[in-house]
């Protein structure tokens, strides 16, 4: 039998990875964005994949996809702002996939309105499926204050989505 | 009688924690989605594309990182005035004969292209060229690995010692050494005594937009004089050919001269988008620098009002600012604007600035005295901090080995180096990465 070559190993490696944090990126990035976030995850797995040989050796490579992609949603918002001033009857967005309910928008909308990091630490938490501990260590802040931010963050979207 | 949440209609605090968390959960579980099962066919394709891309549009971002990239490695020293050519300067200090080693350990960007490369699978399309006194090291930034090393001689095959490196000439490195300059093509390991005074060293093509007519259209170019060891670098605009100041290299004496002498700031003429203006900072005979503003095939004229004092660096940032950091501090002019105003957005002295290639809100990129860099906005505000350790010099590259913009941080010795992608500055491990 022949073994594995080295580049097949890594690219099954990858693959794990991929095929395991793809859900959680993808509605992280949903989340964030407002409209489909498979462009976004596609980035970050592009990104994983030419670093694996670094991304692959760390304790949780799906950490780094995660910051990488918040990185890229923060970026996203940034040009939208932009885009915004400079293009503001030429976007014209359109969906990938079937929409989620008139229930689930209505929420991540009222996530999408809370602070930077509140609505990062929501999407992280719900929508990637992500422990506190995850969270804290994505964003590099400690975690009492993902606990923080969730209940602060709960507060605001009950009024809010009442 | 006290009224509890049913009574009134309206969950209590419990309840509606319970259904906001459940309401939580399920919006979140709606958005998951398993990973599509031609994924990672996707990527591989996706990857592939960026890499032919970023191979095609190397080439044409070397050229624009040239430019400024020269400046770093020009080696500036401020006793040297540029001089406009219509303006006499009775106080240009006359050079010194004795070579001054400016840097001793250096570390600079050579840029250069794949598709520019003699050999095929040569490695990136920029080269960190580091070095010490007597040797140049050309490594692939990305990958750390030397590239070559190369030892100038003289015509004994005697190794001479480096005393800074001057500049770059799109594939090749010039050097200064002991009473010449030395150009040096990294790629092929070689090296050229480089004795022809007046000879242009440097050349940036401009492209005015849509213009035809032969290559090149115009050129900025600077060039050296090396007779009795002076150094006179000019500065042309030209709507043919080059031509150095004795109009000896490609014969076409039609260029106009606008200034000689050393620039300032960043000293080399600032091209917004439109590419039929330009902007070069120029000293006056009181020691100020002023800003002048070069139309394509039209005459140069000062900017009413816009002088600074001992510019250290200037860039052309996103949205038509111009900034100038001096040692008052960090400056921004909006040269789109119908009159162009200097403000004042920092009294922090700044060591170098770039480009924020990767977002036109944080126009650009600082390196402040204490090694920490920043992106700043318009406003003046600092909005993203990448790195609060000695970074003594930074090069940004609009297009980094998986396309994103890089930034490159040198710290003390040019030994260490790290990486920041731009497009995820925050990243994991620490906002880049470095080598020893």
């Amino acid at each position: 039998m022949t073994e594995p070559s080295e580049f097949s190993i890594v690219d099954a490696n990858f693959e794990d990875v991929y095929r395991r944090e793809y859900p959680g990126l993808v509605a992280v990035a949903t989340a964030l964005s407002g409209d489909d976030g498979e462009d976004l995850v596609q980035d970050t797995m592009i990104g994983a994949l030419i670093r694996w040989d670094q991304v692959g050796r760390l304790e949780r490579p799906g950490g780094w996809c995660h910051r990488v992609l918040i990185n890229l949603c923060r970026n996203r918002w940034r040009r939208r702002r932009t885009e915004a001033r400079h293009l503001p009857r030429l976007r014209r967005e359109e969906p990938t996939t079937p929409a989620p309910s008139d229930d689930v928008m209505a929420f991540w909308s009222a996530v999408r309105t809370l602070p930077q990091r509140p609505g990062l630490v929501v999407a992280l938490f719900y929508a990637g499926d992500r422990t506190v501990a995850e969270v804290a260590s994505i964003l590099d802040v400690p975690e009492g204050t993902v606990r923080s931010d969730l209940t602060g963050a709960r507060a605001a979207l009950i009024s809010r989505l009442e | 009688m006290s009224i509890n949440s049913d009574q009134r209609g309206s969950p209590g605090p419990q309840e509606s924690i319970d259904a906001y968390e459940q309401r939580a959960r399920r919006a979140g579980a709606a958005l998951r989605r398993p990973a599509p099962h031609d994924g990672i066919a996707a990527l591989r394709s996706a990857r592939r594309r960026q890499q032919l891309v970023h191979g095609a549009l190397a080439g044409c971002a070397a050229i624009a990182v040239i430019a400024v990239a020269v400046v770093v490695l020009s080696g500036r020293d401020p006793d040297r005035g540029l001089v406009p050519a219509t303006v006499p300067n009775p106080t240009l200090p006359t050079p010194s004969t004795e070579p001054t080693p400016t840097i001793e350990r250096w570390a600079v960007v050579s840029p250069g292209s794949i598709d520019m490369q003699p050999h095929a699978g040569s490695p990136p399309a920029l080269m960190l060229v580091t070095g010490d006194e007597s040797t140049v090291t050309v490594r692939n930034p990305w990958q750390w690995d030397v590239t070559t090393r190369i030892r100038p001689t003289d015509e004994n095959g005697t190794p001479v010692a480096i005393d800074s490196l001057r500049s770059t000439l799109f594939l090749t490195i010039a050097i200064s050494t002991d009473g010449q300059i030395v150009q040096v093509d990294p790629w092929h390991g070689g090296s050229t005594p480089w004795r022809h005074p007046g000879e242009v060293t440097d050349v940036f093509p401009v492209f005015p937009p849509g213009s035809g007519g032969p290559w090149p259209v115009a050129f900025w170019a600077t060039g050296f004089d090396q007779i009795d060891g002076r150094r006179t670098p000019v500065v042309w605009y030209d709507t043919g050919p080059v031509s150095d100041n004795q109009g000896t290299v490609t014969g076409v004496p039609t260029a106009t001269m606008i200034a000689s002498g050393e620039p300032g700031g960043t000293g080399w003429p600032l091209i917004t988008g439109d590419t039929n203006v330009a902007y070069a900072l120029l000293p006056e005979p009181d020691g100020t620098s002023q800003l002048w503003i070069v139309q394509q095939g039209g005459p140069s004229s000062r900017a009413t009002g816009l002088s600074f004092r001992e510019p250290t660096a200037t860039v052309i940032g996103g949205d038509q600012a111009l900034w100038v950091a001096d040692e008052n501090g960090l400056h921004v002019v909006d040269v789109g604007a119908s009159t162009m105003v200097a403000r004042t957005v920092s009294d922090t002295p700044i060591r170098s600035l770039w480009p924020n290639y990767n977002d036109q809100d944080h126009a650009v990129l600082i390196l402040d005295d204490n090694g920490a860099v920043a992106s700043v906005a318009g406003s003046g505000e600092a909005v993203e901090h990448y790195r609060d350790d000695a970074a003594t010099a930074m090069l940004a590259y609009p297009f980094g080995p998986d396309d994103h913009p890089q930034l490159f941080l040198v710290h003390g010795h040019a030994d260490e180096v790290a990486i920041v992608d731009l497009d995820v500055f925050s990243n994991p491990e620490g906002a880049g990465w470095s080598w020893n």
